[in-house]
């Protein structure tokens, strides 16, 4: 029977998870190395109810994954690594969502799931013309046509030298 | 916001846009769900024309089974002020983010092209511009991912969006996943930092131009006779020829700076760093210079026979020759530390591997020994005839050998194993191993580059981590391809003829490519 | 309290500072610092990171290609990260003033528990900060480079540490540590913890350059190590002329042994491991090596006393110093000459001239053994000293009284006696007689001999007196125990080499070839009249001298010995057989005493033989008739007789003259009586003996003579020319093995070699090879 511990979100609502769960967030897991062994109740400010909810759903899921290693100094994370299947659905929400979560596992330093948030984003822009991709996300665009064909020329001269 | 335009997007984009802000609005009173109170006066006033929508089923519609037939009937004239827009869209916003909003079915929407809209327009509504949402740190990894195709897209979508994406640092992930980061790429000397981007476009343009053969030739003149080896820098070029001098050019004007013959037949092999050259001779000694200077500051005599190769560490040199015994000597006092009988008749080259060396032999054998003590490691069998050539990448896991067989072999320093590169038609006399860096574990960096000379005049470029055949180039007059040395941009080749030959392939790209 | 707004830079960090002013200064453990504080002073820097984001990005200009995008975020997070540090450095300094008064242990308790509070503390702003460290610092640490001075927040924390307070407390404090290890020197035992710590603090505070991961060990060395070194040097430096000058050189070894072992613990309790290689070495040399002469000096005495332990300890504690046991090893090797000497010159004394073999034997292994047993117990059988023994003992047994006996004017001999005692002592072993040994004996004195044949340097000489010794007794049969003999020779293929042996095993297989023959023979002369068993040698192999002698065997013999050249001629056709008739016996069955019915067996040699066969025809002859009879020349002749007159089986008239002079006359003595059946005549005289010896060693010489100059002209082959110098020193190594030439014999070659027109002389110095 392992340690519990409760977290209370912004809007007041608590969860109550086991301790292995709560420290994939290094921040949670840090401050519980820190304060001790007496830590019951975590206030997590800045995060809504609904957002909470589905992080811990995300750490849940993945508690028993061995530690995660970044790669040294963040560089060369492999071009290609595919998103497991149960992350690309549990990441299938609307975009608001979507980006909550980052924020969050960004606010809570859950590398796993910050890295998989991003790479899900990238893949929505990713073999997009210019137009869809405002499309997507509700851009304005405020280039003038000078602009944007300046720009275009640049693209050509790198792609062409 | 500018009025009219050419841009057919924005404008059906504005359009569907003000209408379905519209129809939100109405809908939105007509469940109270948004206080009338909270319309702005102006619109009010306006030939806004509220008409409640047909009232959905109240169970949410799961079923499908409430269908409203019509299409959101509005009359509100089209209105393209930006205040307007803004207020509809704070509305909306708000809209969206009550449970009420939830609980709709889109597919509620009977006519199709109605759904559709509504779809569109739903999801416009809630999407936004994350770039405004996220702060740049989490910016930087999310465009970090996106491959760089996509990137220049990103930069016609909007000027934030431009901005964005010509962060330092994203480019800086993009060339260290390309191409490694080597710490003298990281930094410059004047402690600035690089400018990532271009530095990424330059490196793609060098390595397209190797593929595509698209370089520029130069020949460094004064030699009088065939060359066997040759060095380079960032400053300056080294060369060893049969007419018993070593010539020392500087890189950029290709000038001949110094001529440095003390030697007593042909200077047939060097290595170099930045305090030292040392050459060894068919004379059977090996000479020491300062580089600084270009004086001589040693001499080692201990082989009976020609001096094949050479090699350096930070603390030793390593002398291989004809008489089939290496010698390794100490630098600090240019004695000799041990030697040892390596091969079965000459060794030909030496390399050195991290904290061990490898000696290649003419008894077509690859022998690996610690550096410190002379013990003998391993022996790497493949070759079916005698090694002309050796060389060790940067980070000493992989190691490629040039043979009389006519191949090449690719060696994992790791497992033992090894891969054969056929091609060309003559003995492989040099090789040379560009541009490679182990991250993470075990992955390299698929930028690294293998080149190889042969006596077949042909210089030919293959991948490292794959083998696979990239590119070649023919030296001039069919001569013999004696050394062959290369970084991202440089190919340097010294052949029979009189006249080593430099490809430059990043000739049409301007000053400040990079060179490692 | 609710948290600032994200954008208010000031009103952030006044949140924040409540916080870390708990983390750094009060009590953290009785639930000074809150979860909930925790999570906000977390949040209110994340936000006020982040905070950006919410505002639009100012709009770029129309200017294309700027790059590098410089956002408002980065700027804040500097902003706290810039009273992070004002605030530690503030912190810093009240520490520093609290301590300015403090000395000795004192301070360092104080240093410490202020290292303690301060390092937990960091590391609680470490992770309360870290969104600062993963965003802002890693930013302006990529792109400035080393140059940057940012830093994640805990290495923050050590570098203002070492910046602010420990460079100016460093001096205070560091002479307080040393004064505390004065303090332990001198007997009494420091506090352990508080050292530790202190100094495990100032190896944490080195930070790598390069990464500020890796701790480099430079600072803790230059601070600390380097003071601690030199202070160690001179307390000991005072403290072992103190005690020299106060205590024996024996108490002082002592003394250093403890010292030694202290200074290893000291490092093991509050030290880094990196410092006891200098440290060690430090009190080697100035303990050890500055004093190391006069400690030599002691050596001798000690030996002398055989003070077994103090020679240990000395051994011990110069082997730690290079060099330094090398006067000690000479001293070994002259101390053990002198013993040996003095064992031999007494053994001289009490035998009142040269004693036998055995004894002398015994004595050169009792005295190696004793130094053995020596370098085994007090230097830990360290070769360097066992060599120094066996050079002395070399010395020994090459130049001791008995071996290079002095003659009347002093002058000693040249070649050493010792080979030969060997090969004596070996052969008396070996050969059968009365007194016969107990086998196991035999085999151990056998080992002592070869033993000390390691150390005889004229291994040339043991070989030419062991074979002739060999060659005699094989042919006279007198082996007692062909196993041993055969094992002895296998053994000395160790010494001796596979060339010399093999020529020994020759010899045997020689004689069991005869062996064979003469059965073969036996068979073919079924019933012969005369018992004849030849022994047939390979000339070369043995080292017996032919004589060639005529005279004439009586017909009777004559006829048996035609048939044996037939019968060996069928068998070896085409080889000549020469007869050492020197070395031939026969066995007489004679019958002329009155006192016995059954007769006597004479064994006699071939010359004996022929002169009695005379008396089968007649009883008396006079010399000049034997020597016309027998043919034999007249220093045989008398040579035979002399030992048949001696055992009065001939008497000789007149009796008082000397044997063989004219007019003497020879009689069958009809009144001889013996008590044995079997008489041996066939003795050696001990002038034959005498002579033989010195032959031998003249020709040893002779040899020694032609080896050089084969050496030589093997070097000269291969080299073509050579220059006199390295001609001579070269020879002389390889002779080496063999025997130790001397100058003037090289010389002495090399100018026979001129003369024959092997060498030709050029210039002054050089000589060509002539093929």
């Amino acid at each position: 029977m392992s340690r519990k511990v409760r977290l209370t979100s912004a809007d007041n609502v608590t969860y109550e998870v086991d301790i292995e769960v709560a420290e994939k967030s290094m921040l949670l897991k840090n401050m519980m190395e820190d304060i001790g062994d007496d830590v019951t109740d975590v206030p997590v400010p800045n995060v809504q109810a609904n957002v909470l909810k589905k992080v811990i759903e995300y750490c849940e899921h993945h508690k028993n994954d061995p530690a995660y290693v970044s790669s040294d100094e963040g560089i060369a994370r492999a071009k290609a690594t595919e998103i497991s299947q149960w992350d690309q659905k549990f990441l299938q929400v609307d975009q608001e969502m979507l980006f909550e979560i980052i924020l969050t596992a960004n606010y809570l330093d859950i590398r796993p799931l910050l890295e998989v948030g991003c790479r899900t984003v990238a893949n929505m822009i990713k073999n997009k013309s210019p137009e869809e991709i405002r499309k997507t996300f509700n851009i304005e665009n405020d280039f003038t046509p000078e602009e944007e064909a300046q720009i275009r020329r640049e693209h050509e001269w790198a792609q062409d030298r | 916001m500018d009025s009219g335009g050419t841009h057919h997007n924005r404008h059906a984009v504005g359009r569907r846009a003000s209408a379905f802000w519209k129809a939100m609005l109405a809908e939105a009173i007509a469940r109270k769900i948004v206080p009338l109170s909270l319309v702005p006066d102006s619109l009010r006033e306006s030939r806004l024309d509220l008409e409640p929508f047909p009232v959905l089923a109240q169970s949410g519609g799961q079923d499908g089974n409430a269908v409203p037939a019509e299409p959101p009937r509005c009359r509100i004239a089209r209105t393209d002020s930006q205040s307007t827009q803004d207020t509809f869209w704070t509305v909306a916003s708000a809209f969206a983010n009550t449970d009420a909003a939830s609980t709709v079915d889109r597919t509620s929407w009977v006519s199709r092209e109605s759904a559709v809209i509504f779809d569109d327009r739903w999801m416009l509504s809630h999407n936004k511009d994350f770039t405004k949402l996220l702060p740049p740190e989490i910016l930087d990894k999310v465009f970090g991912y996106v491959p760089y195709k996509a990137l220049l897209q990103c930069q016609l979508v909007s000027r934030n969006w431009r901005d964005v994406t010509n962060s330092n640092t994203i480019w800086r992930e993009k060339y260290a996943q390309e191409w490694g980061l080597s710490p003298t790429v990281t930094t410059l000397p004047s402690g600035k930092s690089r400018d990532w981007r271009r530095l990424y476009e330059v490196r793609t343009a060098l390595d397209r131009n190797m593929l595509n053969s698209q370089y520029a030739s130069y020949h460094l003149e004064g030699h009088k006779d065939g060359v066997y080896c040759a060095k380079f820098d960032n400053k300056e070029i080294l060369t060893g020829s049969r007419d018993n001098t070593l010539k020392v050019w500087d890189f950029k004007t290709r000038k001949q700076l110094h001529s440095l013959d003390g030697y007593g037949g042909s200077v047939l092999c060097m290595a170099m760093d930045d305090k030292i050259v040392v050459s060894g001779s068919s004379d059977t000694r090996c000479l020491i210079y300062d580089r600084k200077t270009y004086r001589q500051i040693g001499k080692l005599e201990f082989h009976d026979a020609p001096v094949l190769d050479v090699a350096l560490t930070g603390s030793r040199i390593i002398s291989a020759g004809k008489d089939g015994r290496i010698a390794v000597w100490r630098r600090r006092d240019m004695h000799m530390q041990y030697y040892l009988k390596a091969h079965r008749g000459p060794v030909n080259a030496v390399a050195v591997c991290g904290s061990t060396f490898l000696t290649a032999g003419a008894d077509g054998l690859i022998k690996q020994w610690s550096t410190a003590t002379g013990e003998h490691i391993q022996t790497l069998r493949g070759h079916t005839r005698g090694l002309a050539c050796i060389d060790v990448s940067s980070c000493a896991r992989y190691a490629v050998s040039g043979s009389n067989d006519r191949t090449l072999r690719i060696w994992n320093m790791e497992t033992g194993e090894s891969r054969c590169l056929e091609g060309h038609l003559d003995v492989v006399r040099s090789v040379c191993i560009s541009g490679s860096r182990v991250i993470s574990g075990s992955r390299v960096i698929s930028g690294s580059r293998v080149i190889s000379g042969s006596y077949d005049s042909m210089i030919k470029v293959w991948d490292l981590r794959s083998g696979k055949f990239l590119s070649e180039y023919r030296q001039p007059n069919g001569n013999s391809v004696f050394c062959v040395r290369a970084n991202a941009r440089y190919i340097v080749a010294t052949s029979v003829g009189v006249h080593p030959t430099i490809l430059d392939f990043g000739a049409t790209l301007g000053a400040s490519a990079p060179n490692n | 309290m609710s948290l600032p707004r994200a954008t208010d830079i000031q009103g952030t960090w006044e949140y924040i500072a409540k916080g870390v002013e708990i983390i750094m200064v009060k009590d953290l453990a009785k639930g000074g610092l809150t979860t909930e504080m925790y999570m906000n002073m977390y949040t209110a820097i994340h936000n006020c990171c982040v905070a950006t984001s919410q505002t639009p990005a100012p709009r770029s200009s129309a200017a294309l290609g700027s790059s590098a995008r410089t956002s408002q975020s980065q700027l804040l997070g500097g902003d706290i990260y810039q009273r992070l540090k004002d605030y530690l450095i503030h912190h810093l300094e009240h520490l520093r003033r609290d301590a300015e008064h403090l000395v000795g242990i004192d301070l360092i308790q104080y240093y410490n528990q202020c290292w303690l509070r301060y390092t937990m503390g960091a590391k609680y702003l470490d992770h309360i900060f870290s969104y600062i460290n993963r965003h802002w610092v890693k930013h302006e640490r990529d792109e400035g480079g080393r140059q940057s001075g940012v830093y994640e927040v805990s290495v923050l924390c050590l570098v203002l540490w070492r910046d602010y307070l420990f460079t100016s407390l460093s001096q205070a404090l560091v002479e307080a540590l040393l004064q505390q290890i004065e303090s332990s020197r001198e007997g009494n035992p420091a506090q352990v913890t508080p050292l530790q710590l202190a100094i495990s603090s100032m190896v944490s505070i080195g930070l790598d350059d390069q990464n500020s991961k890796r701790t480099s060990l430079s600072f803790y060395t230059k601070n600390f190590e380097e003071p601690f070194i030199e202070a160690t040097a001179a307390y000991y430096m005072a403290e072992s002329q103190r005690y020299l000058n106060e205590h024996g050189v024996v108490e002082y070894m002592r003394l250093v042994d403890q010292r030694l072992q202290e200074e290893h613990q000291r490092v093991a309790m509050y030290l880094h491991p990196n410092t006891e290689e200098r440290l060690i070495s430090v009190c080697e040399k100035v303990l050890i090596e500055d004093n190391q002469e006069i400690i030599q000096d002691q050596f001798i005495v000690l030996l002398s006393a055989n003070r077994e332990e103090e020679c240990n300890i000395l051994y011990r504690l110069l082997s730690k110093v290079p060099h330094s046991l090398e006067p000690v090893q000479d001293m070994l090797t002259t101390y053990v000459e002198q013993q040996g000497l003095l064992a031999v010159d007494a053994l001289i004394a009490e035998h009142e001239g040269i004693p036998e073999p055995r004894v002398y034997v015994s004595t050169l292994l009792k005295v190696h053994d004793h130094f053995d047993e020596l370098v085994k117990k007090s230097f830990g059988s360290s070769p360097g000293m066992l060599k120094a023994v066996n050079t002395g003992f070399t010395t020994v047994i090459n130049q001791n009284l008995i071996a290079r006996p002095a003659d009347k004017n002093g002058n000693r001999a040249k070649d050493s006696k010792t080979p030969e005692l060997l090969a004596r002592f070996s052969d008396s072993l070996l050969k059968k007689s009365s007194k016969n040994a107990d086998n196991v004996d035999v085999e151990s004195s056998l080992a002592g001999i070869l033993r000390l044949l390691q150390f005889v340097g004229e291994r040339d000489a043991f070989e030419k007196h062991y074979t002739r010794l060999l060659s005699r007794r094989l042919v006279h049969q007198t082996s007692a125990n062909q196993e041993m003999e055969i094992s002895m020779v296998s053994r000395l293929t160790e010494v001796c080499g596979m060339d010399y042996t093999n020529k020994l095993n020759k010899m045997f297989s020689d004689i069991t070839m005869s062996t064979e023959m003469q059965q073969q023979f036996k068979q073919h002369n079924p019933y012969p009249s005369v018992e004849f068993t030849p022994i047939i040698l390979a000339d070369g192999f043995w080292p017996l001298p032919h004589q060639k002698v005529e005279f004439s065997l009586p017909e009777k013999l004559q006829k048996t010995l035609e048939r044996f050249l037939v019968f060996y001629e069928e068998i070896h056709s085409g080889r000549k057989l020469k007869w050492l008739w020197n070395f031939g016996k026969a066995e007489l069955k004679v019958n002329f005493a009155k006192s016995s019915r059954s007769g006597y067996v004479l064994q006699v040699s071939v010359f004996q033989m022929v002169v009695l066969l005379l008396y089968n025809d007649t009883t008396v002859l006079t010399i000049d008739e034997i020597i016309e009879k027998t043919g034999l020349p007249a220093e045989l002749a008398i040579g035979a007789l002399t030992y048949i007159v001696k055992a009065h089986i001939l008497k000789q008239t007149p009796a008082a003259a000397p044997l063989g002079a004219p007019g003497t006359e020879y009689s069958l003595n009809k009144d001889f009586k013996s008590k044995k059946m079997r008489i041996n005549l066939n003795l050696p005289l001990k002038s034959e003996l005498r002579h033989e010896a010195t032959e031998a060693q003249a020709q040893i010489q002779e040899e020694r003579n032609m080896f050089l100059q084969t050496v030589i002209v093997r070097i000269m082959k291969a080299r073509r020319e050579q220059n006199h110098a390295s001609l001579v020193h070269e020879t002389m190594e390889m002779a080496q093995k063999r025997f130790s030439p001397t100058t003037r014999d090289i010389k002495k070659a090399i100018s026979a070699l001129v003369d024959n027109e092997y060498l030709k002389r050029e210039g002054t110095d050089q000589y060509v090879y002539l093929a």
